[in-house]
């Protein structure tokens, strides 16, 4: 099994100072699928209040590596830590308890389901009444239509169905799914995937805000630009294995797209064997 | 608030009237009844009217548990086998083993739970889609019915169980105070408690729904259950009114209880759905068939009026939801 210092990637390996106040840590994490490494030791760090970009083409082990950090499955080995303390994720309900909160697009919404009604699903406000637990919903479409304005958005009709929403505001209100619920970390799976370049804005907008009111964030994309708009900091993994971590100030979209498809090793090989001739 | 505001809120007002999913058959409704008071003198007197409200009930109450499963993106095609077998189950308690009325109601509706449960099982555990699992109970159950009453009527039922259907509270049949007290506990159960809310988000979107951390197959079993008991009193009160347990009672009624709930906007898609709803689909059927006779026009047509009313109020329901002008 190859480790982090004999990998294929081992010259992208970070030389970043440690950093004081990590609030995720998943530590020399492992996956294996039947034979298959989906996930080769790789260490992962959240620092506090910032956004990390994860990256990396299909197959490089994005989604197993937040299916970890959201307790959606278990690691083959390796160690996961919230603000220092070593945890076990056995289910999403462990990663919520700790304040983790993910997002997956595709499954986050019930379309016939209003705004406030899709926010507080599983955790509605009731009020007991001759012990029946009778549903709050004047409390719960304030409490969600406060956050979303809060986060800069801003919904015309909030009684109308998920489904008759913008394709933003539906995401808007996915991530408030998840961000209403934490104060500590939110997960987001391809938050501006199929946007508009407005309604793209508007998302990225509300992440600096969420990030702004004191959220750390992990943010899964395929696009650098959107990237480099709202992270602090990129992560890129290929084929399973940690490819490299950038600050934003200390890289370019060029290298990430590099380090990203492999480009950079290809080119300096090419060169190398220019040289040689 | 400034003069401005008012006609944009009764603009507002009169949107929100017309996009009221119940409106759909409420306007039906209402034209059938009209003229039908129109063609006879007979039809909008108070009998008549407290007599209509009496057929309605025994489709209403099954309908009440049609339309949490239908919201819940389940069916159940067994209802009228499971109503009608309340009847045989009454029969053999209290005629032929002789068990005491106030023993026999009780188990009677635990036996519709347990026939519910069977459904729930054979959906929530074995995985069988609910189209076949009640498509397999619903001649399950009218086969056992039939195979115990051999095909005659068990009759008659006890005098201190007819009170039951044939009694009446301020002029008023029991059974029809029994569905207003239905109506309202329904209705809150379906928007006002978690209940309900979990029933339409997982007709919404079932994974979605788990993934918010609720059961959904254990919600999905307990509707069926509910289902069950539903049908029990339905076929109690029915048995009760004719007092005798008919080896036929309730056959057709599945696709009348469907009927009642698709043409009260009940979606067959599932995640939507009302009482209120419900309420005005069952009446719809029953005085589209009273106003019908009254007008003297053969019953043979109603079906076709049935019919055309159901695809009116589907395509109703999908454009509304824009699916008609979506392009694939």
């Amino acid at each position: 099994m190859r480790g982090l210092a004999s990998g294929p990637f081992s010259k992208w390996r970070d030389h970043r100072v440690a950093e004081p106040d990590i609030i995720l840590e998943g530590r020399n994490l492992t996956k294996m699928y039947g034979g298959v490494e989906a996930l080769d030791h790789v260490t992962f760090q959240l620092p506090r209040h910032e956004v990390v970009a994860l990256l990396g083409d299909n197959g490089a082990g994005k989604s197993t590596l937040i299916k970890i950090l959201s307790g959606a499955i278990t690691p083959s080995s390796g160690e996961i830590f919230v603000e220092g303390r070593k945890v076990e994720l056995t289910s999403t309900r462990d990663a919520k308890d700790l304040g983790i909160e993910t997002v997956y697009q595709s499954l986050a919404l019930v379309d016939c389901l209003s705004i406030e009604k899709n926010i507080y699903l599983g955790k509605e406000i009731v009020r007991k009444y001759l012990g029946v637990e009778v549903l709050q919903n004047r409390a719960m479409k304030k409490g969600a239509l406060d956050f979303l304005r809060g986060v800069g958005i801003r919904i015309d009709d909030p009684n109308r169905a998920v489904e008759e929403l913008s394709g933003g505001q539906r995401q808007a209100v996915a991530i408030s799914k998840g961000a209403y619920w934490t104060d500590k970390i939110l997960i987001l799976d391809e938050p501006t995937a199929a946007l508009g370049v407005r309604e793209t804005g508007r998302i990225l907008s509300m992440i600096q805000q969420l990030k702004d009111k004191g959220l750390s964030i992990i943010l899964i994309t395929h696009n650098i630009e959107h990237a480099f708009l709202v992270a602090d900091r990129f992560f890129i993994l290929r084929v399973g294995e940690k490819v490299g971590e950038r600050k934003k100030g200390e890289t370019s979209p060029d290298e990430i797209v590099s380090m990203i498809t492999g480009a950079v090793k290809a080119a300096m090989d090419g060169r190398a064997a220019a040289d040689a001739e | 608030m400034s003069d401005a505001a008012v006609p944009a809120r009764r603009r507002n007002f009169v949107i929100r009237f017309f996009t009221i999913r119940e409106i759909g058959a409420l306007i039906p409704l209402i034209v059938i009844f009209i003229l039908s008071a129109l063609s006879n003198s007979a039809f909008i007197t108070i009998p008549n009217l407290l007599d209509m409200l009496r057929a309605t009930s025994y489709v209403f109450i099954v309908a009440v548990g049609m339309t949490f499963i239908l919201s819940g993106r389940g069916l159940d095609l067994s209802v009228g086998s499971q109503v009608g077998m309340t009847g045989v189950v009454l029969g053999a308690l209290m005629i032929w083993w002789r068990i005491p009325t106030g023993f026999a109601i009780p188990l009677a509706l635990l036996a519709g739970a347990a026939a519910g449960a069977v459904n729930g099982f054979f959906i929530t555990v074995l995985r069988i889609p609910p189209f076949i699992a009640t498509l397999a109970t619903y001649y399950s159950y009218r086969g056992i019915l039939s195979g115990i009453t051999k095909g005659t009527p068990i009759t008659p039922m006890p005098a201190d169980f007819k009170f039951l259907g044939q009694g009446f509270f301020l002029g008023i049949a029991y059974v029809i105070w029994f569905i207003v007290i239905l109506f309202v506990v329904a209705t809150f159960v379906l928007r006002k408690t978690k209940y309900g809310r979990y029933t339409l988000a997982m007709g919404g979107n079932p994974q979605s729904t788990r993934l918010a951390g609720i059961n959904i197959d254990r919600l999905s079993f307990s509707l069926y259950v509910m289902m069950g008991v539903l049908c029990a009193i339905a076929g109690i009160f029915f048995t009760s009114r004719f007092t005798s347990a008919q080896p036929t009672t309730g056959v057709g009624m599945e696709l009348q209880v469907i009927a009642a709930c698709i043409i009260g906007g009940v979606s067959l898609f599932g995640g939507v759905g009302s009482i209120a709803g419900t309420l005005i689909g069952s009446l719809f059927l029953v005085v589209l068939n009273n106003g019908m006779i009254m007008a003297h026009i053969s019953g043979y047509w109603q079906q076709a009026v049935i019919g055309a009313i159901i695809i009116i109020a589907v395509v109703i329901d999908l454009a509304r939801k824009g699916d008609l002008t979506k392009k694939e």
